[in-house]
Parts: C-alpha cells; structure tokens; sequence
C-alpha cells in the first residue's frame, strides 16, 4: 500500500514539476519511463497519459521492499485543472483492488490532498506540503483494516483476521517520523489455533529523528483490551506497556533503553541490538527486580509447568533476575531469591520453604549458586534447613556435598554431577541415608509400622535419559535384619507406568516383629529372602522368583494358631479346615523346624512351592517338638491377584482370631 | 460409567482383532498393572474429553491419536487447557500401544497395535464425532 502511493506521489509530482501548465491543457500528452527508483521502492515500465481530460497512470511492475505489484493504475474520468487548482474528484486507483480515489493539489500552497476510501468507513488521507525543511508528508488513518498490514508481516507469523487501525503518520522533510496508532478488536490466528488473539486494543506512539550517524527512535505500545493466547501462555490485556528507545542504522537496530511494565507482577528493563544483515539478535540483556513469586508463577510460569509435578504450586517470596543474550546464545543468569517458597498444593509430594541466595550463572566461567533453604517437606515429612553449594561452569554442574535432614535422620547426597546436552540431560550421585527410624517412616508414609532404623548407601546413582540405575548395593536395615538390593534400575520414572526392576535379598528378619507388623499372628524365628528379577509396573510387581525360608542358625522357633491358620489360607482353603478340625485347636503355640515359601510369578500366576515336596503337596510349615505342626500346601498355582485378595483378608481379619 | 463402557469395548475389539493378527499366539496379555494405570488415566480424562469430541474441537486422528482440530470451537481461554489434554492423552496413547506389546514382548508389535486402536478407536466414535480418514481429511460420523 505504502509503497504504491509512494509510486503514485512520485508519478503525480513528475506531473506537477515537469510538465508546463500550457502543456496540460493540451489536447494529448504520454509519458513514458522504463524505470522510475527510489528509496526502497522501484516502478517499471511507468506510462502516463493524459487525454480528453482524463488521466491515467500505469505503472507494470511496482516495487516495495519485498513486495512487487502488476499494473498498478491511477485512472482519474475527469481531472479537473483551473488555474491554482488540479483537482479529481472520483478516480481510482488499482492496486489489488480497485480503491476510489479523490485529490486536489492547491498550486499556490503547493499542497497536496489524496483521499483514498478502499471501504465506505475506511478512509486514508495523505497529505502533502512544503515544510520548514523539504516536504512534509502526513497519513491520517480512519477506520484502516489491520488485515492491509499482513502483507508486510513475516509469512510465520498467524494470519490477522479483523482490526481497525486509526491514527496518523507522519514524515517531515527534516527526516523525522512520527506515528500514533491506536488498533481496536484486532484479531489474529494461526492454522492450529495456538498463537492466537482476540479483540485485541493497542496503543502505539513512535517517533523518529535523524542524528549524526544514525536514527534515534523511541516507541511506547501499550496492550489496552482483549485476550492473546501464544501456546502455552495465556494473557488479558491489563495496560502491559512497552516503552522502547534506541536507533537505527544500515547495520543495526539497538535499543538503549527499554522496559515492559506488567501490572501485578512488576517491571522488566531491556536492552539489546538486532543485525539487520543478518537478521539476529547479536545482544540483549533483561533485568527484572524483585518480581513477585506468585504473580510470576500464575501467569508466565504454570503454563509452560503443565504436565509436570510443578504443575500446581502454591509459591510465595520475591525473586530478581537478570538475562543476557550474546551471539553465541545465553552468556550470564543471574538469579536472587528471596525467601522464594513452594508447595505441592493438593497432593503435598514436596515442598521447599524460605529459599533465599544467589545463582550467578556464566556460559563460560566457573560460578558458585550459595543458597539456603530453611525447610522443606518431602511426601509429608519434614526436611530439616539445609545450604546448596551448587558449582556452575556453562552447562556442568556439581556439588560436594548436600545433607538434607529428614525425619530424625538425613540423606546426604556425595559428588553429584550433572550435564545438560542441547538433547539430553545426564546426572548421577552417590551418598546414603542414615538414622531415619522406621517407626517415623512408616507413620509418616502410612505403611503399617515398622520398627528399626532405614540407613541405606547408594553407591553410585546414575540417570540417563529417562531411567535411573543404581550401581552396588543399595542396604536398608530393617525388622533387626538386612534388606539388600542390587542390580536396581527404575525407568520412564515420570511416566504413567513406571517400572523398577531388581534384585533383592534379605537376611536375618525378626519373624516376631515382621507378623506383628503386618498383623499376621505371632511367629517367633529368624527369615532369609531371596527375590530375583523383581519387575515393577506401575510400583506392583508383575514378575519375580520369590524363595522365603527360616534362617540358618539356632533361634527359638514357635508359630501361633492364627498364624497357621493364615499360612494354610495363603494356599488354598484345605488346609486349614484340616486343623479346625484337628485336636490341635487345642494349642496355642506350635514349634516348628523350619518354613518357606516360593512363589515364580509370571503373567499373572503364581507357581508356588514350599520347604520340601510332598505327594500332591508342599510343605510349607514343617514341624518339630511337641505340641509340632506341618502346614501342607496343595494349590501349585494360585492367580496373583486372588492371592493378594487372600493376603489382604488374612492380615485386615486377624485382629480377632477365631479358634474353635 | 457410558464412557467407561465405551473405552473397555473400544480396547476388547482391539484386542480381539490384534489376537486374530496374532494368528495362533491368541492369548494376548492385557491384565498388567501398566496397562491397567494407563487406562485407569484415559478414563478419567474421558469425561473431560467427550464434550470436545461432541463439539468437534478434538478429532480422532488415523494414526491413533486425537488431535485439536478445531481451534476456534474452544475459547482462547481454555485453549491451553485443551491443548494439554490433547497432548496428556496422546502421551497416554502412545504408552498403551507400548505397554501392551511390552507386556506380550513383542514389542515390535507397537505399530500394528496402534493401527488396530486407531481403527477401533474411529470405528466406535459417537454420531457426530470427527475422525480422519485414510486420506486425511476430517469427516464426521
């Protein structure tokens, strides 16, 4: 559009200039020009004409920057010439559609008047005059349709669907540029419907002047009204400005100072400068002073969160930070926070309260992060106040030593080490876990009590991609005995069916305490367990060789009714119907030699066996001494599900045991 | 419970027809703890879901996805919302038709499992349901 007036103004002006009044009221004049240029602009094959009192320009193929036009056309019936006056007042002009046009150019001002109305509530008014310095060049916009800009707008960019542009530009021939556009009800969108806005109102003021080597500008826009949604963020118009000014030159587009102000989350500052050449942001820097954590979080951050654990926080505190941009991408973050806290609002998986310190991070320096946490809660237990020494160079980052409390114990986390890849992250640790008292766990965890103490080493815990692995043994006290577990590996951790697969062994438990823990009756005697090819999904198991059986060793052994009772549930109902029915209902307490249990799950069923095999059967409790019993198991094969059923009946019923 | 119903037919005809491909291998293994999370999950969000499918927002893709076909039936507002779900569920999708040949081991079956929902997947759509077709193109039922 522009650039076709420009072509039209040119054109009109060679009229004006070159050609004598006596000339014009001549009866037919052509003029002809291969190639008309200008700044940014070029016109080919331009012919004028003029006869009968009709003027028409053609112009074969306009240019605008990128933009090219095919037989733009001025046609005016009726051009009305008087002695101080050329006036048309019903031409019209072709661009891609054709606009009626109207003009008069008073001779003794020598001012120039186009009015051009592409629709009845759409009217562009150029006008034109001599100045103090050159000629001054004025475009009024009244109702102009924000669709005409698309053309100038880069083709990714979604499509403008409605806005009504108002406002004026102008140029005075001192070479200073002012504008002060208002958009109202704009609307825009892309294909997918992701990058979109609706009733959009915008204020926009620029100004422009030339200075010794370079332009000076300076713009302010303010969002006024509507709603845009940019995938993932989603924002109203609440007088979000965005005050910018710099210059410009044949090289480069810097801004000195700018700044966005966003109501209720606090002002940015920027700076920075774009290669026009090579059209990238060679410098930018953003600073921002003690942003409001929440208003941050609800408005920028939770969309881009969605999905993750952080995807509903509630946060508190203040933060500052500061970006900057080189060619080669992120050169410096610097981060403060202040007493920064957040929470897992409904499902309480973590928390972190009172955060405060610095990151000061470099591309390519080492930088130490010093910051404090005063506490935290970690799956509704309590972490103690703990510092975070965190050593920084580019993309690598490690840390000695971190030791959180939690509980009465704590974790403490040795020589971690992570690396982020443009593609993928890697981090591993080593550390243990120590004094945190099983009693607490468990309370807090809401797993049955369990007594001892959790003191755990992680040899070396390595995630790559999304699956974490734990090289050597990984050790848990517990129940007076050992639990060990080796070859863990846990992947898609984060995923809707986790899996973890392992080998485990326990060596030693306290069988009393173990029954009474999961209310299974009372056993007396010491348990070894071997669990190999341990497959999780989803944290239950699916696959395992499971082989229980009494430890080696001298050790009082006795097993109470109710805890045969529920062994024999465990295989099956014929066995403990045979000793209701037995005089050993008569007995309380029981002693045993030894007992087991193997299970082989696979697809879902269970192949059992027990300490030793009998016709038809396995033994599963195997006597000795007087009063003794043996339980015998018939059922080979049980469905995992029915077991755990069966277990799940045998501990919740036991509260009361039965004895007939 | 109707959605419930209609995501238990949709993945019992699949996997009936997957049995069929299967050829003698028939006993297909479909009771896992990860298939039964993940479905657990798509039941769920299906209540969610419905009421876009029904307003043709959301489509069913041909290759066993659902995708935000028609942007502006949702308002700006909830967009990112919708978008989130389209995207959880996909996440969903593509973990069933893994797991499900996972849990067989064979997990080269992924693609012909996918196939097979993707068709299942249209052919139980409601009236009124947009589906793509092998072309491509969007078509209501």
């Amino acid at each position: 559009m522009r650039a076709a007036r420009r072509v039209f103004l040119f054109v009109f002006a060679v009229l004006l200039q070159v050609v004598p009044a006596t000339a014009l009221r001549a009866q037919h004049i052509t003029l002809l020009a291969d190639e008309v240029t200008g700044a940014g602009f070029s016109a080919q094959g331009v012919r004028a004409e003029f006869a009968n009192g009709a003027l028409t320009i053609q112009v074969g193929t306009a240019r605008a920057g990128e933009q090219t036009w095919k037989n733009v056309r001025l046609d005016c019936a009726a051009l009305k010439l008087e002695r101080a006056r050329i006036a048309c007042d019903d031409g019209a002009f072709m661009l891609t559609e054709k606009i009626p046009l109207s003009l008069n150019y008073a001779a003794d001002k020598r001012v120039l008047d186009v009015a051009l109305k592409p629709a009845p509530d759409e009217t562009w008014r150029l006008d034109w005059r001599p100045g103090k310095r050159g000629n001054d060049l004025t475009v009024r916009i009244d109702g102009g349709r924000w669709q005409r800009a698309a053309v100038w707008l880069p083709p990714d960019l979604p499509k403008i669907g409605a806005g009504v542009v108002n406002g004026e530009i102008g140029y005075s021939g001192a070479g200073r540029i002012h504008a002060k556009l208002a958009l109202a009800n704009g609307a825009f969108a892309d294909k997918s419907g992701l990058r979109a806005g609706e009733k959009v109102g915008v204020a926009l003021a620029l100004q422009a002047e030339p200075a010794a080597q370079h332009l000076r500008w300076r713009a302010e826009l303010a969002w006024n009204a509507g709603e845009v949604f940019w995938q993932p963020v989603y924002l109203k118009a609440a007088n979000q400005q965005l005050s910018l000014a710099g210059t410009l030159d044949a090289t480069t587009l810097r801004v000195v100072l700018g700044g966005l102000r966003f109501p209720g989350v606090g002002d940015i500052e920027l700076s920075g400068a774009y290669d026009l050449a090579a059209n990238q942001l060679t410098q930018a820097r953003a600073q921002a002073r003690a942003i409001a954590v929440p208003a941050l979080y609800e408005s920028i951050l939770k969309p881009f969160l969605a999905g993750t654990v952080f995807a509903d926080l509630r946060t508190d505190g203040r933060i500052s930070a500061a970006v900057a941009l080189g060619c080669k991408g992120l050169q410096s973050v610097d981060v403060h926070l202040e007493r920064v806290s957040f929470e897992d609002k409904l499902e309480r998986r973590f928390a972190l309260f009172d955060v405060s310190g610095i990151v000061p991070w470099r591309a390519d320096a080492q930088t130490q992060a010093v910051v404090i946490v005063k506490g935290g809660e970690l799956l509704k237990m309590p972490v103690g106040a703990f510092a975070l020494p965190l050593n920084m160079h580019g993309m690598r980052f490690d840390l000695k030593h971190l030791r959180v409390p939690l509980l009465d114990g704590a974790i403490d986390v040795r020589d971690f080490v992570a690396r982020v890849g443009e593609k993928s992250a890697y981090w591993q640790f080593g550390g243990e876990v120590g004094g945190i008292s099983m009693d607490k766990l468990t309370a807090a965890l809401g797993l049955p009590v369990m007594h001892g103490t959790l003191a755990a080493t992680l040899p070396m815990v390595r995630h790559v991609k999304s699956s974490l692995r734990v090289d050597g043994a990984l050790n848990i006290k517990v129940f007076d005995g050992t639990v060990q577990a080796n070859n863990l590996v846990l992947l898609d951790i984060f995923g809707r069916a986790p899996r973890v697969q392992a080998d485990v062994s326990m060596q030693n438990l306290d069988l009393e305490l173990l029954a009474r823990t999961f209310s299974f009756g009372n056993i007396t005697g010491r348990l070894d367990a071997r669990v190999t090819g341990l497959e999780l999904v989803n944290w239950q198991p699916v696959k395992f060789d499971a082989r229980v059986a009494s430890s080696h060793g001298e050790y009082p052994r006795t097993i109470s009714q109710t805890a045969v009772q529920n062994i024999s549930a465990l295989g099956g109902p014929g066995a403990a119907s045979t000793i209701q029915r037995s005089v050993l209902r008569f007995f309380d307490q029981f002693g045993y030699e030894k007992l087991g249990w193997n299970c082989k799950l696979q697809s879902g069923v269970c192949e059992m066996s027990g300490v030793e095999d009998r016709a038809q059967g396995y033994v599963l409790v195997k006597g000795r001494g007087i009063p003794s019993i043996t339980v015998i198991g018939y059922n080979r094969q049980v469905n995992w599900r029915e077991l755990l059923d069966r277990i799940r009946r045998v501990t919740e019923g036991n509260v009361k045991p039965i004895v007939k | 419970m109707k959605t419930f119903r209609l995501f238990e037919i949709v993945l019992l005809l699949a996997l009936l027809s997957l049995a069929s491909h299967a050829g003698a291998q028939a006993n297909l293994e479909i009771n896992t703890p990860g298939i039964a999370a993940i479905q657990a999950s798509m039941q769920k969000r299906h209540a969610e879901l419905a009421p876009l499918y029904a307003s043709g927002a959301v489509g069913l893709t041909r290759d066993g996805n659902v995708q935000l076909r028609d942007p502006s039936a949702v308002p700006l507002p909830q967009r990112a919302a919708v978008n989130g779900l389209v995207a959880a569920e996909n996440q969903d999708r593509a973990a069933l038709y893994r797991e499900i040949a996972r849990a067989n081991n064979r997990p080269e079956w992924e693609g012909d499992i996918r196939n097979t929902f993707a068709q299942r997947w249209i052919d139980r759509a409601q009236p009124g349901w947009y589906y793509q077709t092998a072309a491509g193109a969007w078509a209501r039922k």
